[in-house]
């Protein structure tokens, strides 16, 4: 493979540029999640942990993580299952 | 290399205290719902009704816990009816103008008429509400109502302007004007603007096929079509400088939150929303659903309702408008809702500027909501 | 009865092996009938059932088909999702390739790990989160737009237009079609590509005609699955794209929100469903074409 440079750093400024799009959203909704405004706009209002509060606090919240967490292994192994059966020696 | 396994004295506890640790942080709001048992009332109802801002004090006052499930439209609450077997939902919160296919379709018990204020109301007519009754029969109470018109933009459409459904057709606002996702709204507020006045929802051929082309003739304008959250989003960053088939319900809150919206009932008329509370054929609660209606029409309900997170809502009784003027007189100000004032919504229905709304007379929902995909599409 | 023969013992065998495999294999088919295909059928019995007073009702008519595919908005929203959903497919392989050909030629291995591992990442979170993110930067008055217009360009609207569809389309596929990409070309025989280096074939020419045909197999794939993902996407046109106009899963929403026509609906899915398995057949099929010469 020849070297060459300029597109060797090209290409990890474009990686690095698309790495930025697949992560863009993802940290704007975090930084969004400390915003005291009820609706996304910019210029952004003041730091906040309220909403992590009413999230911790609410019941229905607490209900949907444990259905998720029960039933989400039971499906992943309803999958897995036949793709281990492939894998066995025979 | 040495081993770590003596943190907590052992590497088995470790992972034992890493169990219980978890499964008492997902257990505690359990803890003390678990001495309570409360009584599961399910309700079915537009956004909003069963948060905390609205039903927490009869939550905690008369030890139940609401389960709401929320729809976008009548026609959509009448849906999720019908799949469900009687009985699912205790409580229904349905537009006017579907009781009576509620009704129709016995999925709501008959009401004790006696049991609720109705000289408490504001309005006469409130007390006969259309629909509600039937054989001198009462089937669902009235809680709140509110006004649709012409939702805009203060820096882009003036006041004036905001008085007559021609504004969504400024050249300044093309590709900003939003509709709300249902057709009912917008459609009569086309219906209005073409003049149908009173007769707005009782189109014979020659008007539908006008208002078919009067809404066709906005598509230009248009920006997109918003459910419940996208409407607030685009009104809020500035996106949709105007929107159809909303009104205060939605402009309220963002108002509320400082963003520069209003709405007004233009000149060709506005369209009132009611919402009624009903009792569910074949539920076992029926006394403390009872209840909780009576809760929202007296005093504190109907303020819990005008103030309402989600969307506003006007009262509807003497002592709740009174209520309100005391406890939030900003709101009532506002909103209108204090006697005498130019915008007094109920002078606004008196004067015939207002007409409630209604299901299409001549032609079925279904030729309404075929004609608002094809809309989509032009 | 010792006069079993060889060949009796080896079929007597072979018979004990299969009834062996057919007892693994019987439960995945159960499975599969039950959950994948017994759904499938009834959705398209469900599309000649009639709907009255809100309650559907099994029947056997062909009014939902005749009045769907009748309607214009049904055949503009099919061929504009089509459309919509090709060029989500373009766009997002090629801005994909140079990614994923960086990952799979020009990184260590552990840098091409890691960044698998971040790849995955995006999974873990809601897509429905992230596409409302995208409403403040692309906003007219969002994060894009306030940067433009201190160098002075006007602001774009971006919201709302086919352009937010797309953009929303790789939101949900991109991650996917870059590991796709990388494993395919991580895996060709590299000793080839350095063979036509060595003979002096120039970098771009190399991809064209020697990494390109070697990877063929696990591109087509990937584009195979961006496709059907964003033919069958609502979210995307319908908040980045202002359901304007609506693609099929709209249509879908649309005819169930408002009259509950479940049978109309389902006669909308069964015609993205047979497109799609068109797409995926012929997508296999050109895959795994053997190169003949």
């Amino acid at each position: 493979m020849s070297d060459n440079r300029p597109l060797r750093w090209f290409l990890y400024g474009y990686l690095a540029l698309v790495f930025t799009f697949v992560f863009a959203p993802i940290l704007f909704s975090v930084i969004f999640s400390f915003n005291s405004d009820r609706f996304p706009t910019i210029p952004l209002g003041s730091f906040t942990l309220k909403w992590y509060q009413t999230v911790w606090n609410d019941p229905d919240v607490w209900e949907a993580a444990r259905t998720s967490l029960t039933v989400s292994p039971k499906s992943h192994l309803r999958s897995v299952h036949p793709i281990l059966r492939r894998l066995h020696p025979c | 290399m040495k081993s770590t396994a003596n943190l907590f004295g052992s590497k088995l506890s470790r992972r034992k205290a890493l169990t219980y640790g978890a499964a008492t942080a997902l257990s505690t709001p359990f803890i003390s719902r678990a001495w309570a048992a409360p009584t599961e009332i399910n309700m079915l109802a537009w956004y909003g009704h069963g948060e905390p801002d609205v039903v927490a004090e009869f939550e905690a006052a008369n030890n139940v816990k609401f389960k709401p499930k929320y729809y976008a439209g009548g026609d959509n609450m009448l849906g999720l009816i019908a799949q469900s077997p009687p009985g699912t939902y205790d409580v229904i919160l349905s537009d006017g103008e579907f009781v009576q296919q509620l009704n129709a379709a016995g999925y709501i018990e008959e009401l004790n008429a006696a049991d609720y204020p109705f000289d408490d109301m504001l309005y006469e007519d409130f007390t006969k509400f259309p629909g509600h009754w039937k054989d001198g029969k009462l089937y669902s109470m009235m809680v709140r109502c509110g006004h649709l018109g012409v939702s805009y933009n203060k820096n882009a459409i003036t006041a004036e302007e905001a008085m007559s459904y021609e504004c969504f057709w400024k050249p300044e606002v093309k590709g900003k004007v939003g509709h709300f996702d249902w057709h009912l709204p917008s459609l009569g507020m086309m219906s209005l603007y073409n003049g149908n006045g009173a007769g707005l929802w009782d189109l014979s051929d020659g008007k539908w096929d006008a208002v078919q082309e009067t809404t066709l003739s906005l598509r230009p304008q248009v920006g997109g079509y918003f459910d419940y959250g996208g409407t607030f989003n685009s009104l809020k960053n500035g996106e949709m400088l105007a929107m159809c088939g909303i009104g205060d319900w939605i402009t309220g809150v963002l108002e509320k939150d400082g963003a520069p919206v209003g709405s007004v009932v233009p000149k060709e008329g506005g369209i009132q929303w009611t919402e009624s509370y009903c009792i569910g054929k074949g539920t076992e609660k029926a006394d403390i659903v009872k209840k909780f209606i009576q809760y929202m029409l007296s005093a504190e309900g109907q303020v819990k309702s005008a103030q309402m997170a989600a969307y506003p809502g006007f009262a509807i009784t003497k002592s709740g408008r009174a209520r309100l003027i005391e406890v939030d007189r900003a709101e009532a100000e506002r909103t209108g809702q204090i006697d005498g004032m130019a915008n007094d919504p109920i002078t606004l229905v008196k004067e015939g500027r207002i007409h409630y709304r209604n299901i299409p007379v001549q032609q079925t929902l279904e030729d309404w909501n075929d004609f608002w995909s094809e809309y989509k599409n032009a | 009865m010792s006069d079993s023969t060889p060949a009796k013992a080896a079929s007597s065998a072979a018979r004990q092996s299969s009834v062996f495999k057919l007892t693994f294999r019987l439960p995945i088919i159960i499975w599969q009938s039950l959950f994948f295909i017994g759904p499938l059928c009834f959705m398209v019995a469900m599309s000649f059932f009639i709907v009255r007073n809100y309650r559907m009702q099994e029947d056997f008519v062909m009014k939902n088909w005749l009045k769907m595919l009748g309607r214009d908005y049904f055949w503009d929203s099919y061929f504009l999702t089509w459309g919509l959903a090709g060029i989500g497919t373009v766009v997002t392989m090629l801005v994909a390739f140079p990614a994923a050909y960086t990952l799979a030629f020009k990184v260590s291995e552990t840098v091409r790990r890691w960044a698998i591992f971040m790849l995955i990442i995006p999974f873990f979170t809601s897509y429905l989160v992230r596409i409302f993110s995208w409403y403040v930067i692309l906003a007219e008055s969002g994060v894009i737009n306030a940067g433009l217009s201190y160098l002075g360009l006007g602001p774009f609207v971006m919201l709302n237009t086919k352009f937010g569809t797309v953009v929303g389309y790789m939101t949900l596929t991109l991650p996917l079609v870059i590991i796709l990409q990388t494993f395919a070309l991580a895996n060709i025989d590299k000793s080839l590509v350095e063979a036509a280096f060595n003979l002096g074939c120039r970098p771009f020419r190399t991809i064209y005609r020697v990494i390109l045909p070697m990877a063929r197999t696990g591109l087509i794939i990937a584009a195979v699955f961006c496709f059907i993902l964003s033919f069958g996407d609502f979210v995307s046109p319908y908040y980045l794209g202002g359901s304007k106009p609506p693609t099929l899963p709209i249509l879908i929403v649309d005819t169930v929100k408002s009259g509950q026509q479940w049978p109309r609906a389902a006669v909308v899915a069964v015609v993205m469903m047979v497109t799609l398995f068109v797409v995926a057949f012929a997508g296999i099929m050109a895959a795994y074409r053997r190169r003949f010469g």
